[in-house]
């Protein structure tokens, strides 16, 4: 048992400054132990520029992930500057302005638009359906203000029936951007598309980007004038837009330079993510998630006016439970806009309905076409039946 | 505010520089003022709780004292423990137990219908009300005497590096700590910064890299193989505890660094060859309190009873189920909780120690005993008993190996030999500080392999420490 603690007595305990005690020896100690540490560090950038520039490794996958944390910029320069790009390259994907639609069929039963979610569900699509004629008009994990954009490209260069509006519950974050590079620089989307905001409940262009093809983005960054321009104008609109992960510095020559950059992106993300989407769904006090509400609507009624019907289709990432639905139910009603809901057929808590790669898999794509299908007939029933 | 955050990084440079900056007396204002905000950054609703059960139970404890009579001192400790408990049933148990009643009402054919009221859980109230509850206790006993000052018993129950998941202190251990001056060795600091850097790298590391591989298979209803679940059972296992005690080395560290010193809540729990063994390793400040506040009143009970075998082993089973209820408001807890209490009355019965020591070298004792351990932990991180049923029928069930659970990431990867050599070699030596021993050069790469591997692995997605949720 033990005796009742010094603070019960009557008199009051000094009240000194906590001492800092230094055993014999210590800080030679610690001091030995922190020059080596500083050394092994040192030998760590070293053996790391000697492996990956001086052997065979200089193109394996460990050198590609040492290299995911250079600057987003030193990452476009990389890909521009690489000889004999495939033309399949994600260079090249995505620009409003490279007039690649003109290339594409000009009269489609259908027009799918969106993003590789999209692609897939216009795959199986095909699959069930292939006398379906269809065009795919998007970018890779392009989010619903470059859908937007890009169709008032492609409205003018075609004639199609129906129209699917493919959007993520991740990329609502994104409508407030003008390029991923800020949010996701493992993997560069060089593309960059406008940026729109709500005055007063209206849409309205805000910004356009200087660079809108693959051979104005190297005329670019050959122009460090133009380049600088470029940044002021993200930096001025493109809400996520942080010169420390988008722009070169000199970290990008130190390997753990890279590594603390990557780790830091990595966070910047999950703040970023998690103040729009918390934990019961998209805070509708932020930008974005009202951005997207009236993007969306304003598609769908554009679509309308040009005789197009929409079909709205919500891919829900892994996690985010029917958030999206949640998000633009009351407009998909109001509107009485036809859609389909992953939610209904693969729900996003079940890890089993997704692939690696985050993408839903070929089941659950299946069934999100049969549905897509089913409205497609249904609205082509209506139409018959009004004629 | 996490741990493994920058805001937290800042919070400790400015709490630490004024705390070198004061005098004892004020050194305390600071801390409690400190451990208020850390606390009240997830919600600042939670500091009425928090402050609540200080003030009850720093008045409580003064009327002990001074209580004349042991009735008088019982009903006063009777109120002490009613109150936490009660604010814990409400907080914690409230819909788990009024849903779990009208469910059996249902099935028993009467007709009932609830709506689940939206109680928001407060992080770490299982942990500083169980603080709060030894202390009463202490006083009751006899073993300690309040503090004279309500500030060091107010930061005995809040002080911020312990708060939110332990270790749960005694007040026999820590509040002495707080009442007197403290003296920093530097020798302590070198400590404390090296069990921050190493509870950092075991949790963004290890257990913030093994989650998507864990979930996997623990957030999918179908498609995954035995092989599948029993590498993500493995997994979990190094999870769990490279997240509790990675949390754990970080509060020591913190502590350490302003001149505490914590219990230790870990001592290389997946060596035990017993259930008795294992529960001296394992989240020991919990099962410790267990021991000294349930089960030994619990045996001293049934033993004046001078009841049979059966109640000999009721206090084990008593202890584990409020071990398992202790964790969390479901039914998989519940059944955690028997299942190690039914090991460790198997043990008995059985005299399992006695015929595995004759058949057994220990090394196979410690695996057989760490496979009961990952079964254990299946039960702990399923979300419901039909997956518990589900993922063991396809663990038994066998057949193809096929493997579908992602591989973790590189830095992960890297970092899991290096944690389980560092591991085995605190079990070989029955200490963490082995490494003191070293030369300066082989501390140095030990200190810049474990920041090179923090760094590569910072970029894993930042989860809230599992045991945050108790």
């Amino acid at each position: 048992m033990l005796l009742p603690n010094s603070s019960t007595s009557n008199s009051e305990p000094p009240e000194p400054r906590s001492r800092f005690l230094v055993a014999p020896g210590a800080i030679a100690k610690l001091g030995r132990t922190a020059g080596f540490f500083l050394l092994f560090l040192a030998l760590f950038e070293v053996l790391i520029w000697a492996v990956f520039t001086r052997t065979p490794l200089a193109n394996s996958s460990i050198r590609q992930y040492l290299w995911y944390g250079v600057s987003y910029e030193a990452k476009l320069r990389q890909m521009v500057n690489t000889p004999n790009l495939p033309s399949n390259s994600l260079l090249y994907a995505g620009w409003l302005g490279d007039g690649k639609l003109q290339s594409l069929p000009r009269d489609t039963d259908l027009t799918v638009y969106g993003m590789s979610f999209s692609a897939n569900l216009a795959n199986a699509i095909e699959e069930l359906r292939p006398k379906l004629s269809q065009r795919l008009v998007g970018g890779p994990g392009a989010p619903l203000s470059h859908t937007y954009a890009i169709y008032q490209v492609d409205k003018q260069l075609r004639k199609t029936r129906f129209a699917v509006i493919g959007v993520t519950s991740g990329a609502v974050q994104e409508v407030v951007l003008m390029n991923r590079g800020t949010l996701y620089s493992d993997s560069p989307f060089p593309y960059f598309f406008p940026r729109y905001k709500l005055d007063h409940g209206q849409l309205t262009l805000a910004a356009n980007s200087l660079i809108n093809s693959p051979a104005e983005l190297r005329t670019a960054l050959d122009t460090p004038e133009l380049w600088q321009r470029q940044l002021a104008v993200l930096a001025a609109n493109d809400a996520a837009y942080h010169r420390f992960f988008f722009a070169k510095d000199f970290l990008d020559n130190s390997a753990i330079g890279r590594l603390v950059r990557r780790g830091m992106s990595k966070r910047y993300l999950e703040a970023y993510s998690h103040s729009v989407l918390g934990p019961d769904g998209f805070r509708l006090d932020q930008e974005a998630p009202q951005l997207f509400r009236t993007l969306l609507r304003q598609m769908a009624q554009e679509l309308r006016a040009e005789n197009v019907q929409p079909i709205v289709v919500l891919f829900s990432l892994q996690g985010h439970a029917d958030y999206l639905h949640d998000l633009v139910a009351d407009i998909l009603r109001d509107d009485a806009i036809p859609y389909v809901d992953s939610n209904d057929f693969c729900r996003s808590n079940d890890s089993g309905n997704y692939l690696a790669d985050l993408h839903f898999n070929h089941q659950c794509d299946l069934k999100f076409a049969q549905r897509t299908l089913e409205l497609i007939d249904a609205a082509d029933k209506r139409r018959s039946g009004g004629e | 505010m996490l741990f493994n955050s920058v805001d937290f990084l800042v919070f400790l440079a400015v709490v630490y520089s004024l705390y070198l900056l004061l005098n004892h007396r004020w050194q305390n204002w600071m801390l409690l003022a400190a451990s208020y905000v850390f606390y009240g950054w997830w919600d600042w609703r939670f500091l009425g709780i928090i402050a609540f059960t200080t003030i009850l139970d720093y008045l409580v404890s003064l009327k002990i004292q001074s209580a004349a009579s042991d009735g008088a001192k019982k009903r006063l400790l009777s109120i002490s423990v009613v109150c936490n408990l009660a604010l814990l049933g409400v907080f914690k148990y409230f819909n788990f137990f009024v849903g779990s009643f009208i469910s059996l009402a249902n099935h028993l054919a009467l007709h009932l219908s609830w709506q689940a009221v939206h109680i928001i859980l407060p992080i770490g109230i299982s942990f500083y009300t169980f603080q709060s509850i030894s202390y009463s206790v202490d006083v009751y006993r006899g073993q300690i005497a309040p503090p004279r000052r309500f500030l060091d018993y107010a930061l005995f129950v809040a002080f911020f590096p312990q708060m939110v998941a332990g270790p749960i202190q005694r007040a026999t251990y820590f509040l002495p700590q707080v009442v007197s001056p403290r003296q920093i060795e530097l020798d302590q600091v070198s400590r404390g910064a090296f069990l921050i850097l190493y509870g950092l790298f075991k949790k963004s590391v290890i257990a913030d890299g093994l989650a998507g591989s864990v979930n996997s298979v623990f957030n999918a209803a179908t498609g995954y193989s035995s092989l599948d679940v029993l590498i993500a059972t493995y997994l979990f296992v190094i999870q769990v505890y490279c997240d509790f005690s990675g949390y754990t080395d970080i509060a020591r560290g913190v502590a350490k660094l302003m001149g505490f010193n914590l219990s230790k809540n870990f001592k290389t729990p997946f060596y035990a060859e017993s259930p008795s063994e294992y529960w001296t390793r394992w989240h020991i400040s919990l099962s410790s309190w267990v021991k000294d506040y349930v089960f030994l009143p619990l045996a001293l009970h049934y033993l004046r009873r001078g009841g049979g075998k059966l109640d000999e082993y009721k206090p084990h089973f008593y202890s584990m189920l409020l071990m398992g209820l202790w964790h969390g408001a479901a039914w998989t807890y519940v059944l955690w909780g028997v299942y190690h209490g039914a090991m460790l009355v198997a043990w008995d019965v059985f005299r399992v120690p006695r015929a595995l020591g004759k058949k057994l070298l220990k090394p196979l004792r410690i695996a057989l005993y760490f496979q009961i351990t990952a079964v254990s932990l299946l039960i702990f991180r399923a979300s419901s008993i039909s997956q518990v049923g589900r993922l063991l029928r396809v663990l038994v069930a066998g057949g193809a190996a096929r493997v579908t659970v992602p591989p973790p990431p590189l830095a992960t990867l890297c970092a899991i030999p290096l944690f389980l050599v560092f591991d085995f070699a605190a079990y070989r030596h029955s200490s963490d500080l082995f490494y003191r021993r070293w030369p300066d050069a082989a501390r140095g790469a030990l200190v810049a392999g474990l920041l090179i591997l923090l760094v590569m692995g910072w970029s894993n997605a930042p989860a809230e420490f599992i045991y945050f949720q108790f």
